[in-house]
């Protein structure tokens, strides 16, 4: 691996080349030693910016005096707060600057884009996630519970034998189960239309069923099926040309997220952690 | 192969060929059939959805978005925004619409984006690191909540060029999900008039991609101005309607009689308001708007996830002219006035959740519905009283829109929309078919070509009974079938709203099919409790009581040809175990004493209306 690929080392190269160009290039603007506190024009005129920005017009001179009293005074209490250290140990703070360096690690991904060999492998590992869905064609005959009670799974399986035995008779099946409100015939359903119409369990079921022939019976949230599944026909093999932008996509999550997670644990490793949590009590969660 | 075994493939494949004509005339065959279907589909879906775009939902802390939205509602694992949860819809959807707030339409997420411009100010700064608290109402969140509530309008922030970019950006994330004949993208947005906490909000949906920006209340907060931006858009071809919701929250201005600045509504509002507002949402999280108990004394089923607060303020809202049922007849005693009916709606429901994700599923409830104020167990079984003047378990589970539309395309969903072939639910995706006509046969709903032949003979939900024939009384069919991932049906019922002799808003409710074999008391109307199978402590319950299906067709007993009336179908599923229940049991919490611990999920068509000829 290529070592400027390294996110950590990154990292520490971006926040020197940072510190770089604040330390070159940022004005003084105090002195701790004097207590002098010099708001310089250019900050003066950030202040005018932001307050056109913000309400379409210049300041007044009343207005930009009481902005530069307000900055005046955030500096000296925040100098008098650093001084007095407390910044030490303030929950908000430490939030504040740990999501900073979050902010950091979560950008350094924009700037290793990945090669087509890279997203390729990603591809062929995932190839499950870019494939369509298999169309399946099935009919199914319904038994009522709320008509037949407990003798509904019964009767199912009678009916069932009787289809298998009657091979030269053309049945009705409607004669056989009971009035069902949608439909008795299903026509190139994706997994998901089956889950829409019957519900999960009877989805996964008929997926798995072997196609060719009276099978059942089946539950679902609405009684028993018995089901003849017609045929299946498969998704065609996914093309990574096609789906390359999805791929790129998905890539960018996972990776982010795993050098978050890296460079969380490279952190953490320098550091040897003790947890004394005694005999704190805790409550028992079911979930 | 030999030949016996080939001999069978073709009797049976003859067999499927002609339950295949079969299932035609029915209606609904398999969804993913090309062609599209005259006798039409149904289609779920949700109408009222808010990301980390709508400035409110930014407020509480939700970051999920457009994406997150759309992939939750397909059925993809998407993870809640506030807390890392993984979570996954049951059920996925057929359609839906992501409805942010007009105002600041997408400007949140860019002002504490670091890479955007829009970051660089120092109210941007203040935003993304904020010094002051939460509370502080000059705190950067609480300006621009404030700034909403009283319609003033950050400048920076509402300059065309950016709404118009950001609006752009959400066409394009939705167009990228349409995928036409499977899943809809729905283009909307959601106008937030809230004068002094009344609630006058709209959704404005489009056919197409929509206009080049949305109408916010900072345009205006006046429904008449709205109407006028809705007909000046569809004049350039843009066309659209818009859903009113949360009548409930209203404070009695939603189906009032009045005009919204005074004085009866006369007949160029009354015909506007109907132009541009074809249905109105029944239910969302915050409550349902269907009817109250002080109104509907003698249904049973009236007091149902009821929500009378008005939103943030705490106070009690005024009841009278907030509740759907009423306002449909106080539509008809308005164009008697005026000859055009204001409130001629028909139905949706949504789950104006502000958590980037619909929650219909009262069993797979994961994410609460407004960022951090309820994204944990503990937080949304809270005994505490919110800014809204009641518990967070008081907000629902809810609701979904059906529509019967031929196939699953932007255009034909808007279309049965506009055409009211709608119904709402409770959350739960019961599949209910509702026809009026004068001369169905009795056993109508048991033809093999019920369907069709209601087509020819009537109406579906959503329109005008036809002309009055020798008939004496119309004749409805209704049927209905359970969702498998929910409770059975307990009953159908046909809910009547007229204008009573004293010329005032009336309502009778007959039960057309009841489960399990029960009858109706023919003294009191009345049909016996379907029962409860509800175990509490383990928050399950058994379908061996209610029906997987049921169906009625029924003659209006009391029908007075002189008299206008109004007609529409609740269905009632068997009690089963509230969100909140399912909460508890699964952390091993003790039930909220707040709310009710089980539910009757139900769905409410739109109406069929009929009135005397002249």
């Amino acid at each position: 691996m290529n070592l400027l690929r390294e996110p950590l080392l990154q990292f520490f190269i971006l926040g020197g080349l940072i510190y770089l160009a604040y330390a070159t290039v940022a004005p003084e603007t105090q002195e701790d030693k004097s207590q002098s506190l010099i708001v310089n024009a250019a900050k003066v005129q950030w202040m005018q910016e932001s307050w056109k920005k913000r309400w379409n017009r210049l300041p007044t001179r009343r207005e930009l005096d009481g902005l530069i009293a307000q900055y005046v005074k955030e500096r000296v209490l925040y100098n008098e707060a650093i001084k007095m250290g407390l910044d030490k140990d303030d929950t908000l703070i430490r939030r504040q600057l740990a999501k900073k360096v979050e902010f950091l690690a979560k950008d350094l991904v924009v700037y290793i884009p990945p090669n087509d060999e890279e997203l390729q492998n990603y591809f062929q590992t995932h190839k499950e996630d870019y494939k369509g869905e298999a169309l399946y064609s099935f009919t199914q005959i319904f038994f009522d519970p709320d008509k037949r009670g407990r003798d509904t799974l019964e009767d199912a399986k009678k009916s069932k034998e009787q289809l298998l035995q009657s091979n030269s008779i053309l049945q009705d099946t409607s004669k056989l189960g009971d009035v069902f409100m949608t439909d008795s015939y299903f026509e190139a359903n994706t997994p998901l239309d089956i889950r829409k119409n019957f519900g999960s369990g009877f989805m996964q079921t008929v997926i798995a069923l072997e196609p060719g022939k009276w099978q059942g019976p089946i539950l679902s949230g609405f009684g028993v099926h018995l089901v003849y599944l017609k045929e299946i026909i498969s998704a065609p093999e996914p093309e990574f040309e096609k789906v390359k932008e999805n791929v790129l996509q998905d890539w960018t999550r996972f990776k982010q997220e795993q050098i978050n997670q890296e460079f969380y644990q490279k952190l953490k490793d320098n550091y040897v952690i003790i947890i004394e949590d005694g005999n704190v009590s805790v409550l028992d969660q079911a979930s | 192969m030999n030949s016996s075994t080939l001999g069978l493939i073709s009797i049976v494949s003859a067999l499927l060929l002609s339950t295949s004509c079969f299932a035609d005339s029915l209606g609904e065959p398999g969804r993913s059939v090309a062609k599209a279907n005259p006798l039409k589909n149904v289609y779920f879906g949700e109408e009222h959805l808010h990301t980390q775009a709508s400035p409110d939902s930014f407020a509480v802390g939700n970051r999920g978005t457009w994406d997150d939205a759309y992939n939750y509602a397909k059925g993809k694992e998407v993870k809640l925004s506030t807390t890392g949860m993984k979570m996954k819809k049951k059920t996925p959807y057929d359609f839906v619409s992501i409805t942010d707030h007009a105002e600041y339409f997408g400007v949140m997420p860019r002002l504490i984006d670091p890479e955007d411009a829009l970051s660089k100010s120092s109210f941007a700064q203040e935003l993304a690191h904020p010094t002051k608290k939460p509370s502080d109402p000059t705190s950067a969140i609480n300006t621009i909540l404030g700034s909403i509530i009283t319609s003033t309008a950050m400048p920076e922030y509402v300059k065309p060029k950016l709404i118009q970019e950001n609006w752009a950006k959400y066409v394009k994330v939705a167009n990228k999900h349409n995928n036409p004949g499977k899943f809809t993208t729905l283009i909307g947005f959601e106008w937030t008039s809230i004068p002094n906490g009344r609630n006058m909000h709209r959704n404005v949906f489009w056919r197409g991609n929509g206009p080049k920006a949305p109408f916010s209340a900072f345009d205006s907060i006046f429904p008449e101005d709205l109407w006028t931006y809705q007909e000046v858009q569809r004049n350039e071809g843009h066309e659209n309607l818009a859903i009113p919701h949360n009548g409930n929250v209203s404070d009695g201005w939603m189906y009032a009689k009045n005009k919204f600045l005074g004085g009866p509504i006369d007949a160029r509002y009354a015909k506007r308001q109907a132009r541009n507002e074809p249905l109105t949402e029944i239910i969302q999280v915050k409550g349902a708007s269907e009817t109250h108990p002080i109104f509907s004394p003698n249904d049973e089923f009236a007091d149902f996830e009821l929500f009378t607060n008005m939103i943030n303020v705490g106070m009690p809202s005024q009841l009278k002219y907030g509740y759907i049922r009423q306002g449909l007849v106080e539509g008809m005693i308005i164009e008697n006035e005026t000859g055009y009916n204001p409130y001629k709606y028909g139905i949706a429901a949504g789950s104006d959740s502000h958590s980037a994700h619909s929650n219909n599923e009262e069993f797979n409830m994961p994410g609460g519905a407004h960022g951090k104020l309820d994204d944990t167990v503990k937080k949304r079984l809270d005994p505490a009283v919110t800014a809204s003047g009641d518990v967070n378990a008081a907000v629902g589970s809810s609701g979904v829109t059906a529509v019967w539309a031929p196939e699953n395309t932007r255009e034909a969903i808007f279309d049965a929309m506009k055409a009211k072939e709608t119904y709402g639910t409770s959350g739960t995706m019961i599949r209910l078919r509702f026809f009026g006509g004068w001369d169905f046969p009795k056993n109508l709903v048991d033809d093999k070509n019920f369907v069709k032949m209601a087509y020819a003979n009537g109406v579906p939900m959503g329109q005008d009974l036809p002309k009055k024939g020798s008939a004496k009384a119309p004749t409805f069919a209704v049927w209905a079938l359970k969702d498998p991932e929910s409770g059975n049906l307990d009953r159908i019922q046909i809910i009547k709203g007229f204008i009573n002799k004293w010329g005032r808003a009336d309502e009778k409710i007959y039960n057309v099919a009841l489960s399990d074999n029960r009858k109706v008391d023919p003294k009191t109307g009345k049909a016996p409790a379907v029962g409860n199978s509800v175990n509490l402590k383990t928050a399950t319950y058994t379908n061996d009581i209610g029906d997987t299906q049921l169906s009625a067709v029924w003659t209006d007993p009391d029908f007075n040809a002189e008299q206008k009336a109004v007609y529409y179908v609740r269905v009632l599923e068997i009690p089963t175990p509230r969100w909140s229940t399912y909460d508890a049991v699964r952390n091993n919490l003790p039930l909220s004493a707040h709310v009710p611990s089980t539910i009757q999920e139900r769905a409410w068509s739109s109406p069929i209306w009929y009135a005397p000829s002249k």
